[in-house]
């Protein structure tokens, strides 16, 4: 038999790279910007316009016709724009002398008409997609955005309330080390926060008096989540909820780039709903292009780097060594292919089923 | 030409499975399974690429060959064995169409939409009544309003017996065609009438050409006759053709696709059909307990109620599920004490690594207690849309049990009693498993062919994995308090002959393993309390043939509905003991 290949999800942290995004309203709209024009974070790359009202006006009644006569009396056909106050519809009573009107309550355009009735369709939200970070347009897509190119370091997040936003990096604490009030001192103002594990709640009514710009930690219990939506800034986890230290990988690229400013991007959901990975992008400008990001197809096989993602082991950091080459019987009663992952700074090896792993790429 | 072998790829939230029927020893049966994860993720978001894993999984396990190195499907079946004849596909990855619901009455014809939606993965987005709603009356601008803002996917109308009122339905009729013109052109909602035949007409003239109309049979066309499958059916139409739409890489495995790709729940509904059609006198149940879906098919006589609850199961849906049932119901299931923060990063992490799979007991045991409040809670809807099902259907035999959350356990007592606490079935069942998920597929194949099917599901290719016998009680009973005893009789294969007695007892559960071969009868039933097996109170047959199973004979004493102490602690040991007692701690298979 042929051995069997497995891909599990895959998470990505690199120092630097070149970077290529695609931003796209989720209806088409009017693009803004052209292929090599620069862009700011705050850049408007596309606009569209959504109705969000409608209006429905009446004119069968008033014109004292029965409903399925009133369209004869239109005077703004479906598909024409219409003021408010002017006029709707309009029929000549008394052999002419008098004539009764119906007027617009509102601006907007005419959709239908039927049934004694005129619907309006009245205002238009405007979605406004901005770059979200500083790069380059690489390509325009009609009617929809752009892909922005930059080059500096990559993180892919567990998980990161709010919107996307941005900020100047500050690291308070060392690496694994859970991040406290204390660590948070005036200076941090302004800054998005780094916390090398966990976060403790007096760091989120601290992090919320000195009026930071966000918090990237690497795990948060997952009961102060009510708490977040208390709060004037977003948090980033990189690993998960409990108490997990971040990767220390990822706490090196943050300290490296200390000073320098972070974008924090939410790629679009699945066509599931289910949210993507957000992400950490540090722009660094560079002479020559590095390599573009990790991408194409991994799958498991020694050497691999993973991080474990289920109890008892949920955070740690190995290398493949192995796989089995038939199915194990786990502690939990279910049956299943495993690999065999050395940890980092231990001398133990475990066994974890294939798919209770993350492939780290770098 | 006949089919000699088919792979059906059933297309999860979370695992694609592909599964491979063939001829073998003159016999269409299952052959072997494998699976990949389904890909809905940026920047693999491709559900091609899962279909595809899982198809070479399984030529590697199965030793056929299925892809051509393009990696195109290699069918029909070449005659050194190659390929298959057909391909069927299955779906339930793509999120539930957003369903606006227009009737005349809430009672009735609303009553009955609410019935066709429940069956299909559907959300419901908004309810116009003609008839007071909750005490309201919803004007006609109000429906415009609520319609613009639900943006549906499909608005389905009834309303009016054949002959009856049509004014009503007619204005119902004429909002949503309104409405929909407001949309966009590609985006308008497709409309179902199902209401007063005497519409129909109007219903083609108001659609004219710019609107897509489906016009069925009416849902009631008399007020006590019900006819939901056809909207049932246009709903799922209208699924698929979404699926196909918006997952990307589906038209790939669509070229491949012989045969309607159905939704998986209603490949589900056909085999708890043909099940109930085995014996037509007691219903049938299929439950499956998936990554984001949980359904429940209970059919008798050929007849369906069927739940198909989205935003519940143990991968992405174990979110919402848990944001609705909360820490206490499913905190009761477990045998130890557990924090709700520690529950939280369990939630969390399931919901983002859907993939992901219990590897610790204590893991296991929230996973299921999961299961169990998926299960019961589309169970308590599933009464709540058909509240004759537990009046008219005395028992449900067999139950089937399918999804991820079943697949691949060496010990089947700790899921026969999610089964047993979440459903709690009354009388005599016997419980089947489905190990690896290959009951979509026979679904699929009843719809491609329905002799194969039969022939693929003649003699059960499920696993028996228990019979259950599980009295009701007439009231509280003490602990372990003596209700009926009963004898067991087995005949080995060998003509060996055993007898032993068994005990009932308040509280317990009582597992008897039969042996796999010879015969076993159930005889001189005892009652010491007037319990009712299923026959009336203290009535019971003179004997009854059961099957063995992995499991054997669980007789649960526990009383319906079931009773958990109200001490944590107490509880906590109560929930112990029944998972010691039906062997879900300790060795497996």
């Amino acid at each position: 038999m042929e051995a069997l290949r497995f891909y599990p999800e895959e998470v990505k942290f690199t120092a630097l790279a070149t970077i290529r995004r695609e931003r796209r309203l989720p209806i088409p709209g009017k693009v803004l910007v052209r292929r090599g024009e620069t862009v700011e974070a705050a850049t408007l790359l596309a606009t569209a316009e959504q109705p969000v009202g409608v209006v429905v006006v009446d004119i069968a009644r008033p014109l004292r016709v029965p409903p399925e006569r009133a369209a004869i009396y239109l005077q703004r056909k479906p598909g024409t724009l219409v003021r408010a106050q002017e006029v709707l519809a309009r029929r000549r009573i008394w052999m002419g002398l008098r004539t009764l009107r119906v007027r617009s309550p509102v601006d907007g355009e005419v959709v239908a008409a039927g049934g004694g009735k005129v619907l309006i369709r009245a205002g238009a939200r405007l979605i406004e997609l901005r770059a979200g970070f500083p790069g380059v347009v690489v390509e325009v897509i009609p009617d929809f955005g752009a892909v922005v190119e930059t080059t500096g370091a990559l993180i892919q997040a567990f998980w990161a309330s709010g919107a996307d936003f941005s900020g100047m990096l500050r690291v308070v604490t060392g690496g694994a080390e859970p991040l406290r009030a204390r660590a948070i001192d005036p200076v941090a103002q302004g800054t998005i926060v780094v916390g090398g594990a966990w976060i403790e709640p007096s760091a989120l009514e601290q992090a919320e008096r000195l009026q930071v710009k966000g918090i990237i930690a690497g795990s948060m219990e997952a009961s102060l989540l009510p708490r977040l939506r208390e709060l004037s800034f977003p948090v980033v986890l990189t690993e998960g909820f409990g108490h997990l230290p971040m990767h220390p990988g990822i706490f090196r690229i943050l300290s490296l780039y200390q000073g320098r400013e972070a974008f924090v991007l939410h790629p679009p959901s699945g066509p599931d709903g289910r949210p993507g990975h957000p992400e950490i992008l540090i722009p660094v400008p560079t002479e020559n292009p590095p390599p573009p990001e990790p991408s194409g197809e991994v799958f498991l096989q020694p050497g691999v780097r993973v991080r474990l993602i289920r109890e008892p082991d949920r955070g740690r950091v190995g290398t493949v060594r192995r796989i089995s080459p038939y199915p194990w019987t786990l502690e939990s009663g279910l049956r299943t292919w495993c690999a065999e992952i050395q940890l980092d700074g231990e001398e133990r090896s475990v066994w974890v089923p294939v798919y209770n792993v993350e492939i780290l790429r770098s | 030409m006949s089919v000699k072998s088919v792979v059906a790829i059933d297309i999860g939230s979370t695992q694609t499975r592909a599964l491979l029927f063939a001829r073998v020893e003159g016999r269409f049966r299952f052959v072997a399974a494998a699976r990949a994860p389904t890909r809905l993720r940026a920047p693999h978001l491709d559900v091609a690429w899962g279909g595809v894993q899982a198809l070479e999984q399984l030529s590697a396990i199965s030793g056929r060959s299925l892809l051509d190195p393009q990696g195109n499907l290699i069918e029909p079946e070449f005659s050194n064995g190659m390929g298959v004849d057909a391909c069927l596909l299955t779906f339930s990855a793509a999120p539930p169409i957003r369903v606006a619901l227009a009737g005349l009455a809430p009672e009735w014809s609303l009553a009955s939409l609410q019935r066709a939606a429940a069956s299909t993965y559907a959300q419901i987005v908004e309810i116009l009544s003609a008839a007071p709603l909750n005490g309201h009356r919803q004007t006609e601008e109000r429906w415009l309003e609520a319609l613009a803002a639900a943006e549906p996917d499909v608005v389905a109308i009834a309303g009016g017996v054949d002959g009856g009122a049509t004014r009503p339905v007619q204005a119902l009729l004429e909002t949503v065609a309104l409405a929909a013109r407001l949309r966009p052109e590609a985006d308008r909602p497709l409309i179902l009438f199902a209401g007063n035949a005497a519409l129909r007409e109007e219903a083609v003239a108001l659609a004219g050409r710019e609107l897509p109309l489906r016009v069925l049979e009416n849902i009631r066309p008399q007020l006590g006759q019900e006819r939901i499958g056809p909207v049932v059916e246009a709903l799922d139409a209208r699924y698929v053709e979404r699926a196909m739409a918006s997952l990307p890489g589906a038209s790939w495995l669509q070229r491949w696709a012989r045969g309607e790709i159905l939704p998986t729940a209603r490949a589900l509904s056909h085999v708890a059909r043909y099940l109930s059609l085995e014996a037509p006198d007691r219903g049938t149940l299929v439950v499956d307990v998936g990554g984001n879906h949980t359904v429940i098919a209970a059919a008798y006589g050929g007849m369906l109620a069927q739940m198909v609850r989205s935003g519940s199961g143990i991968g992405q849906g174990i979110l919402s599920l848990y944001q609705r049932r909360g820490y206490e119901r499913v905190a009761r299931w477990l045998p130890r004490e557990i924090r709700p923060e520690a529950l939280e990063v369990f939630v969390w992490t399931k919901a983002m690594h859907p993939l992901s799979i219990p590897q610790t007991m204590e893991e296991m045991w929230i996973e299921l207690a999961f299961a169990r409040e998926a299960l019961a809670e589309a169970w308590e809807q599933l009464h709540g849309l058909w509240p004759e099902l537990g009046r008219s259907v005395p028992m449900f035999e067999p139950i089937l049990i399918t999804g991820g959350v079943f697949a691949d356990h060496v010990r089947p007592g700790a899921f026969a009693l999610v089964i047993l606490d979440a459903l709690q079935p009354i009388g005599l069942t016997t419980l089947l498993w489905d190990p690896v998920g290959f009951t979509p597929a026979l679904g699929a194949l009843a719809a491609l062919d329905p002799s194969l099917a039969v022939e693929a599901m003649g003699g059960r290719p499920w696993i028996p994995l228990a019979t259950v016998l599980a009295p009701a009680l007439d009231g509280p009973v003490a602990p372990d308090e003596l209700l009926f005893t009963v004898e067991v009789h087995h005949r080995g294969s060998d003509g060996s002959e055993s007898v032993y007695e068994i005990e009932a007892r308040g509280g317990r559960l009582e597992v008897v393993p039969i042996p796999g071969l010879g015969e076993t009868e159930l005889r001189r039933f005892r009652m010491r309390r007037p319990v009712d097996l299923g026959w009336g109170p203290r009535r019971s047959p003179r004997r009854i043939r059961i099957a063995g199973g992995l499991l054997g004979l669980i007789i649960d004493g526990r009383g319906r509905p079931l009773s958990l102490a109200e001490s944590p602690e107490a509880r906590r040991e109560q929930i112990q003991r029944w998972l010691w007692d039906v062997g879900a701690v300790g060795g497996g298979l």
